[in-house]
């Protein structure tokens, strides 16, 4: 199967700065990819390398197309919510469905108004008039009505209450995914959606530095919680992240098989969150250091 | 997978491109709508009589009243009278009657057999369409004059406000490309002043009705042919044409302003040029740069514009601009 994302060796400077370095990694279609990381590690590069808005180096295929030279027939296939997209104040919901349903070839008029009538937003109200979280609502709206091959949304659920989140991301499960469609998401509540992905990419100083499918973690990673007298042997095993909690030891393993973790103490599979600050604080750490 | 897609077809996506710029910019369509109504409530007003249109000494007209303190003017068909506290003169095919107010003064009676009040002089045709082609031509020059406003607002922010008001991502996360964009939008200014034009023709009649009730008609001649009527409005439409290919290089260099500043996009506008001119004009002496701009901003005689290489060289020096604006939109959220 072809991937429906395919980097080699992207690159990006900000003036002397890297925003990406040598990111390789291929999506394939189907697939409902968490690209997680903290604010500033390159998500929102990565995702605009993607779309064709911001020029890069090294070799990116999304749809079969290079973003940076055929951005005008990937818009087509593609709907994305950049974390900085922001509607117009002057355009009222009638106004932007209308604009939609004329412009963009795969939109779904209807379904952008059964998604707007679960919600508060009046078809009538200009963007002005509406709260922040109404505003993410209508549009959402209209990225779900569109039916792309490829949906990418940075952020999409920001500033919305626990309630509407819940709701974007059943009406995502339910209507958007049908097996074929793929998604790449980033959001800052790794939590609420790790149920939802398929695979987790983590980024962190413009690197992949995880890139695997959820179903696996189980498998690769372990969760350990230390019992006192085994410490000096679970270190042996070489832990890749350790902490403090409620003055036990936990430790964080990847592909050290389970059999010999289970006699040290109590294991278990980390969560996302686990993994992505585990995978995370020794960059961090680092950089502190160095800093 | 689900594939279906609507077919939308290329003159939809361009009238909704349109459609969208008048709803951000509603000053695009409401002030010429608001300016010929203005124009036309003033007119009608005139005619009721509720304000006088004053042309000359004197107004002359079918059925006429002008009251002030000290005379009554009246002019009925034939017929002018003019009464004052001292005398009541009248004016009459063939005759001047001057009746004094007072008891013992005797009426005066002057034969003048040439005399004639009348809303009806002879002339030529060619002569009487004149005035009429006037007012086509100060109607429609006033309307394209407002609408010249809500336009080089527009185009000034035509490639800026999204970028202001961070909306841009949203409109270039569709399938509109960034060429289509800028093409639409410079369209589009074609599309408000022929509209202009087209509005000004109705109007016009209007105008030449309520002229014509007000009594004034009489003074300026105001009939006219259908073919000179048409005439008329023909030689406006070729004058409007003319004149969107003659400036088009100022809506193409706001255009690219709009495209390139971060802020404050009307100072860049204009400081390039004025800089331009001051810096020639110390340094050289000379001031190639203000006539240049200044032969622009006069507007243009049709058929002589259409000879001059200016005109062509100006459409190129468009499209070049044209090309860098869409080029800076490309990069616009490189950032």
């Amino acid at each position: 199967m072809t991937a429906l994302i395919q980097a080699r060796g992207l690159s990006k400077l900000y003036g002397s700065k890297p925003a990406l370095q040598d990111c390789s990694f291929a999506v394939q279609p189907g697939r409902i990819v968490g690209l997680i990381g903290r604010n500033g590690a390159g998500k929102t590069t990565l995702l605009k390398a993607l779309l064709g808005l911001t020029p890069f180096a090294g070799e990116l295929s999304v749809l079969g197309m290079n973003p940076a030279t055929q951005r005008d027939a990937l818009m087509r296939d593609v709907a994305f919510i950049a974390d900085t997209a922001v509607l117009p104040r002057w355009l009222r919901a009638r106004q932007a469905l209308d604009y939609c349903a004329a412009i963009h070839p795969r939109f779904e008029r209807a379904v952008a108004e059964r998604f707007l009538a679960g919600t508060q937003v009046p078809l009538n109200a200009k963007v002005a008039a509406l709260s922040k979280g109404m505003v993410t609502q209508l549009h959402l709206a209209l990225v779900l009505a569109i039916r792309a091959p490829l949906l990418v949304l940075d952020e999409p659920t920001l500033g919305l209450d626990l309630l509407s989140r819940r709701a974007f991301y059943d009406t995502l499960l339910n209507d958007y995914m049908d097996g074929e469609r793929t998604i790449l998401v980033t959001t800052h509540q790794v939590e609420e959606i790790e149920h939802v992905l398929t695979d987790l990419l983590f980024i962190e100083q413009g690197r992949i530095v995880l890139d695997a499918p959820v179903d696996v973690l189980g498998e690769r990673f372990v969760q350990l919680q230390v019992a006192a007298q085994h410490l000096q042997a679970a270190r042996a095993l070489q832990p890749f992240h350790e902490r403090v909690v409620f003055g036990r030891t936990v430790m964080l393993f990847d592909g050290v098989p389970q059999g010999l973790l289970a006699p040290l103490g109590d294991i278990g599979r980390p969560s996302v969150a686990d993994l992505f600050v585990a995978q995370i604080q020794p960059q961090a750490a680092a950089t502190a250091s160095a800093a | 997978m689900n594939t279906a897609t609507t077919t939308v077809s290329a003159w939809g996506r361009l009238s909704m491109l349109w459609q969208r710029e008048l709803w951000e910019h509603r000053s695009l369509w409401i002030a010429p709508l608001v300016a010929s109504g203005l124009l036309l409530v003033i007119l009608a007003a005139g005619a009721l009589r509720l304000v006088n249109v004053q042309l000359g000494p004197l107004q002359l007209g079918s059925s006429v009243q002008v009251t002030t303190p000290d005379a009554q003017v009246r002019v009925d068909g034939a017929h002018l009278q003019v009464t004052t506290p001292e005398a009541n003169v009248s004016v009459e095919p063939g005759r001047v009657v001057v009746d004094s107010q007072e008891d013992d003064a005797e009426d005066v009676v002057i034969n003048m057999p040439g005399i004639l009040v009348t809303d009806d002089v002879q002339g030529s045709s060619e002569a009487r369409a004149v005035p009429q082609n006037l007012v086509l031509m100060i109607v429609t020059g006033l309307l394209l004059s407002v609408s010249l406003f809500p336009v080089t607002g527009f185009l000034l922010e035509s490639l800026y406000a999204d970028r202001r008001d961070r909306s841009a991502l949203f409109w270039r996360s569709l399938p509109v490309s960034d060429t289509a964009t800028v093409m639409a939008k410079f369209s589009l200014v074609v599309v408000v002043l022929l509209a202009t034009w087209l509005l000004a023709v109705p109007v016009s009649v209007l105008v030449i009705g309520l002229i014509k009730v007000s009594g004034v008609g009489a003074v300026i001649q105001l009939n006219w042919t259908v073919g000179q009527w048409l005439a008329g409005q023909l030689a406006l439409l070729a004058f409007v044409c003319v004149g969107l290919l003659w400036y088009a290089p100022l809506a193409a260099w706001l255009m690219l302003v709009s495209a390139w500043s971060k802020r404050a996009p009307f100072a860049w506008a204009v400081t390039p040029p004025v800089v331009l001119m001051s810096l020639e004009s110390i340094l050289l002496g000379s001031k190639h740069v203000a006539g240049l701009l200044g032969s622009r901003l006069v507007p243009p005689q049709p058929l002589q514009a259409l000879q001059s290489p200016q005109l062509w060289l100006g459409l190129l020096l468009t499209a070049a601009m044209l090309w860098g604006a869409i080029a800076l939109r490309r990069t616009a959220d490189a950032d």
